[in-house]
């Protein structure tokens, strides 16, 4: 979400502006991971940032605190696919060493 | 073999000042990687680290720990080798070796760590993550040294720079360590975007009533403070004396301030209060509002006051 407000070249002032919301509320959308907007909060967000509501969703799912009980092979699928890739190579390398 | 994150941070502490000493090497600061790969190789010869390496990964993504997968039993560490400021990286090296010695048995498969998990300070929400940022801390910053380093001075954003230069750790956890030994009146403020990211208070502090529950509630940080303003830096390490009520409690505030334009509009503050948190009688002779109990402020801190 921060990376398209961003990249739309809004301050948080406009994109709360534009969506009917507070400052604070879209800071809090952006940094915490805990609040779950409405769906109607979401359809206006989505709109002013020109993505789909899914692909909003999507996005936010990065790794939780859960990570960090699982076993890592199990949550690396959460890694985006570039990170995965690189972190692939390096395990490569290291399982032919020696 | 030690069982707390202190406890293993004073044993590899012990080891290094005798081996640096013995080879007329400098003590500060820690070669994490090499320390890493040593000492896991001698005192766990059937699970050595046997791998540290940098990637350049996505912005979140701090560091991890894993087995190595043809079951060998041996480890490795990666980092997050884009992240530019070489104090972090040195900082992620030495959480990751905390999980090593005091997590790897009850995580078989490896942890992986997220920039969120790294500013957790507070026990109760992650103790590993607490556990491993303890560890870190006390390896990289041994308290002795770091006492010593301190003593007599009066700390300002100068003298803790030089300590995270001392150290290789950044600016924020050179702070959190002063913050965790002080009888000052002190607290660090993280500001991103002009909110408080978060907050921690010295025990001192804390005693007074005085803290941001920013993880709990969305705070701004308050318009008259210097991390709020665009000042320029010089403006913002030499800080500012402000009139009570620009920042929690009735009580005037030296604030300093600095900026990181770099990394998403962060601000780090340091503020520090008189070394005597004013009685309630003073409050109302001196203070044109009327005093609050702790509660009270608790709640307009709380609040957002």
């Amino acid at each position: 979400m921060k990376r398209h407000r961003q990249e739309k070249g809004y301050s948080l002032d406009k994109l709360a502006e534009l969506t009917d919301s507070s400052k604070s509320y879209i800071w809090e959308l952006e940094n915490r991971d805990i609040r779950k907007p409405s769906g109607e909060k979401l359809t206006r967000i989505a709109q002013a940032l020109e993505v789909t509501t899914d692909y909003l969703l999507d996005d936010t799912a990065e790794p939780g605190d859960e990570v960090l009980r699982e076993a890592f092979f199990r949550k690396f699928s959460k890694l985006k696919p570039e990170d995965q890739e690189k972190i692939q190579q390096m395990i490569d390398m290291w399982g032919k060493k020696d | 073999m030690p069982t707390t994150p202190q406890g293993w941070a004073i044993r590899l502490t012990q080891i290094l000042s005798l081996h640096m000493a013995a080879h007329g090497l400098p003590r500060f600061p820690v070669d994490v990687a090499a320390l890493a790969q040593d000492f896991s190789r001698q005192v766990f010869p059937d699970a050595p680290i046997s791998m540290v390496g940098g990637l350049n990964l996505s912005k979140g993504v701090e560091g991890m720990l894993m087995p190595r997968p043809d079951g060998s039993g041996e480890w490795g560490i990666i980092y997050n080798g884009s992240i530019r400021s070489a104090g972090r990286r040195n900082f992620t090296l030495a959480h990751e070796l905390g999980h090593y010695l005091l997590h790897r048995q009850d995580h078989p498969g490896g942890l992986q760590c997220t920039n969120r998990n790294m500013a957790d300070w507070d026990g109760a929400r992650n103790r590993i993550e607490a556990e491993a940022n303890t560890f870190a801390s006390y390896l990289l910053m041994p308290l002795d040294d770091f006492r010593a380093q301190i003593k007599g001075r009066a700390i300002d954003i100068d003298v803790m720079t030089e300590l995270a230069d001392r150290y290789a750790v950044s600016l924020t956890a050179a702070t959190l360590k002063w913050m965790t030994i002080t009888d000052k009146r002190a607290m660090i403020v993280v500001g991103k975007e002009g909110f408080i990211d978060w907050a921690w208070s010295s025990q001192p502090l804390l005693r007074s009533g005085i803290f941001y529950a920013a993880r709990q509630t969305v705070i701004e940080l308050p318009p008259g403070s210097l991390a709020a303003r665009e000042v320029d830096g010089d403006t913002g390490r030499y800080g500012e004396r402000h009139e009570p009520g620009v920042w929690l409690g009735n009580e005037p505030v030296h604030e300093m301030t600095v900026f990181s334009p770099s990394n998403e509009m962060m601000t780090i503050s340091l503020l520090i209060y008189p070394d005597r948190a004013p009685f309630r009688w003073e409050a109302v002779e001196l203070e044109e509002e009327p005093p609050q109990d702790t509660f009270e402020r608790f709640m307009a801190g709380k609040a957002g006051g």
